[in-house]
């Protein structure tokens, strides 16, 4: 029963059926899955199988999109249970569009990804200052921090930031992964960030940084 | 409403149409053929020694006042027919090159029959083609049989609509025995013939015998004929375009009236290969931008005539996967598709038609599918449905994640299958994502996932006992 319950959660997620997927969640809470399996069998399943769909170009960012909402609609009927069992995720990570820039699809996007791959992501917003930013840094203390800007004038910010980071002493403890239409891998190195090319590849990423699988 | 170009306005369409009638009426051409001469001079054409004939203007008006001007080409094992005519288009491949050009391993060979196996199972499974003419020549098998193995690998390996080409009457005869065989007898073939005939006609003004066999036979049996010529601007025709057209036209149009003469109601599409020579080494050239514009202008000529539309288009006369190559494809898929030609084939060949290789094939097909969006045009429906959208997203919102979006994108936006887009990558990296690489990739995936296809399970030794017998 449980074996079929979790296959129904991944399948609901992968087609992006928001209202399949927290029935199904719910039916397997109420049969005695336990949230972790919920979670790690059934919903994260699914979203592997979307990222995976999505990095062969045979699933579209819309579609993706979909399915992240039918994941997250699933992580809010068992967000509790979660906090009881006390279900570690993979990984805590901060996102945020830099100072000056208003674009967000792209970092919504690479945090559902995320959120789908098990980590624990916060978004901290669209332009946001250098100084708030390390402020929620402080607060929340993240594994990672994920930066986003669409524009070469904001691009500048995101090595503000790191100097900030720096200052402050927090650049041990929280690595700075960047994307976006302007950034490469070149700029990335230059101001000691990670950097991916679009939410599948942020996903790997952020394993590799964190060591995790 | 649909883009739609032209090259000759309806006063020089009329000049052309006009030029080809007197040149068949008082220039004529050469029939090679006593059963065609018959039927022309029965018709009331006139015959000058053995060979010259000259039409009347009454046998051609008669011929064109019974076109028909949608021809449906059948597939096989369920596939949709294909409605030719209209602004329907249709890309497919052509043949025949004898070269093969093994890009993997970066040599150029003669092609083997194995080739035309492998090139006949991707175009089963790629789209476009939407019609096969089997582009490799068989070049290991007796010259004579070389065309019946080609038509062998098209009723073996795939269930889309092939257009035949044969070499004379005997081998045409056996081409149709061989669909009587795969359809369960004639009757059968006769209702959903699934593979129509090429003809190509020689320039200037020249018929051959099996040409004009293959039009009688195919117009008695039925089978639709895709009739083409392809004079060469400065060698076969004039080098002034428009009267290459005019070439090409009287060709046409002579051998339509063969086809009519025989039965009225005989289903021709009326194709062009009217091309040019480069006049810096004597070679064909079929990639130039007179390719596009011949293409545009005898799509025209055969609308004139409400017939359905073909010809030469998707090619280049690169010998490599290059920038040349691409732009090449490009125009002469883009300019000939814009104008109206419902059989646009060419896909998989390079180097000036003499050379096939896999890869171009899915280069050619990424072009084809990126010019039947644009053909799609922009739909414009004038519902309330925008307003309605707007107003709900609404300032600073965002479209990505509505329904409407969902609902819409895959047909709306066009999906590229090797075309890259990704972003910008460190140093060398960028250099191992490419276009070439990704066709390379892509032929690998198509080629694991090819399904045989239902043909009865003798029909490799039938086939094999009508080819020898």
């Amino acid at each position: 029963m449980s074996e079929e319950i979790l296959r129904n959660i991944a399948e609901a997620v992968l087609e992006g059926n928001v209202k399949q997927t927290t029935a199904y969640v719910q039916e397997a809470v109420e049969g005695g899955v336990s949230a972790g399996k919920i979670l790690n069998d059934g919903l994260i399943v699914g979203m592997n199988e979307v990222g995976e769909l999505f990095k062969d170009g045979e699933m579209f960012v819309p579609e993706v999109l979909v399915s992240a909402k039918a994941l997250q609609g699933g992580i809010d009927v068992i967000r509790n249970l979660l906090v009881e069992e006390g279900v570690e995720r993979k990984g805590r990570i901060l996102t945020v569009t830099v100072e000056g820039d208003l674009h967000d699809i792209g970092i919504k996007l690479v945090g559902m990804m995320l959120e789908g791959a098990g980590f624990e992501v916060i978004n901290i917003g669209i332009d946001v200052q250098a100084a708030q930013i390390a402020e929620k840094v402080k607060e929340y203390s993240p594994d990672i921090l994920g930066m986003s800007a669409m524009l070469t004038t904001t691009m500048a910010k995101m090595k503000e930031v790191i100097d900030v980071l720096k200052e402050e002493g927090l650049s041990d403890s929280t690595k700075v992964m960047i994307g976006g239409a302007p950034t490469s891998p070149m700029y990335a190195e230059k101001i000691g960030a990670v950097y991916s090319e679009d939410a599948s590849s942020a996903v790997e990423a952020a394993k590799r940084l964190l060591r995790v699988a | 409403m649909k883009p739609d170009i032209k090259i000759l306005s309806n006063e020089e369409i009329r000049y052309i149409d006009r030029l080809s009638r007197d040149v068949l009426e008082k220039v004529g051409f050469i029939c090679e053929d006593e059963e065609a001469i018959s039927i022309f001079a029965d018709a009331g054409a006139r015959i000058d020694g053995k060979t010259r004939v000259f039409l009347t203007e009454k046998i051609i008006n008669e011929a064109i006042e019974a076109s028909i001007p949608v021809v449906e080409l059948h597939g096989r094992c369920g596939r949709r027919s294909l409605h030719v005519g209209g602004d329907n288009l249709y890309f497919g491949t052509t043949g025949f090159a004898t070269n093969y050009l093994d890009f993997e391993s970066g040599e150029y060979r003669q092609s083997t029959s194995k080739d035309v196996i492998d090139v006949m199972k991707l175009c089963d499974i790629l789209d476009p083609p939407d019609y096969i003419l089997p582009s490799v020549g068989a070049t290991d098998v007796e010259p004579e049989y070389a065309d019946l193995y080609e038509f062998k690998a098209g009723m073996l390996y795939t269930s889309k609509h092939i257009e035949a080409q044969a070499k004379d009457l005997v081998n045409a005869r056996k081409i149709i025995k061989m669909a009587e065989y795969i359809a369960g007898g004639e009757e059968n073939l006769k209702k959903t013939p699934f593979f129509s005939f090429l003809v190509t006609l020689t320039s200037p003004l020249h018929h051959r015998s099996d040409s004009m066999q293959l039009i009688i036979e195919s117009a008695r049996y039925g089978i639709p004929l895709f009739v083409e010529s392809g004079p060469m601007a400065g060698a076969t025709s004039p080098v002034t375009l428009a009267e290459t057209v005019a070439i090409a036209n009287a060709e046409l149009l002579s051998s339509i009236v063969l086809a009519k003469l025989v039965k009225s109601s005989a289903p021709v599409i009326y194709a062009s290969w009217a091309r040019v020579i480069n006049m810096k080494n004597g070679n064909v050239s079929v990639g130039g931008p007179e390719f596009s514009m011949l293409r545009i202008a005898t799509t025209q000529m055969g609308k004139h005539y409400n017939l359905p539309t073909g010809g030469g288009s998707n090619l280049s006369d690169s010998l490599a996967l290059d920038h040349q190559l691409g732009a090449e494809q490009c125009a002469t898929s883009l300019l000939p598709a814009l104008s109206g030609i419902n059989m646009a084939q060419g896909m998989g060949l390079l180097a000036g038609m003499n050379a096939v290789s896999a890869e171009t094939l899915i280069l050619a097909s990424e072009v084809a599918n990126y010019v039947k969006r644009i053909k799609d045009g922009i739909t414009v429906d004038m519902s309330s449905e925008g307003f309605d959208l707007i107003n709900r997203v609404g300032p600073r919102g965002d479209f990505i994640s509505t329904d409407h979006t969902l609902t819409h994108f895959r047909k709306e936006l066009w999906t590229r299958t090797i075309f890259d887009c990704s972003a910008v990558k460190g140093e060398k990296k960028h250099l191992d994502t490419n276009v070439i690489n990704n066709a390379i990739a892509k032929k690998n995936k198509l080629m694991a996932k090819y399904k045989p296809i239902d043909v009865p399970v003798d029909a490799e030794s039938a086939m094999e006992k009508i080819i020898r017998n």
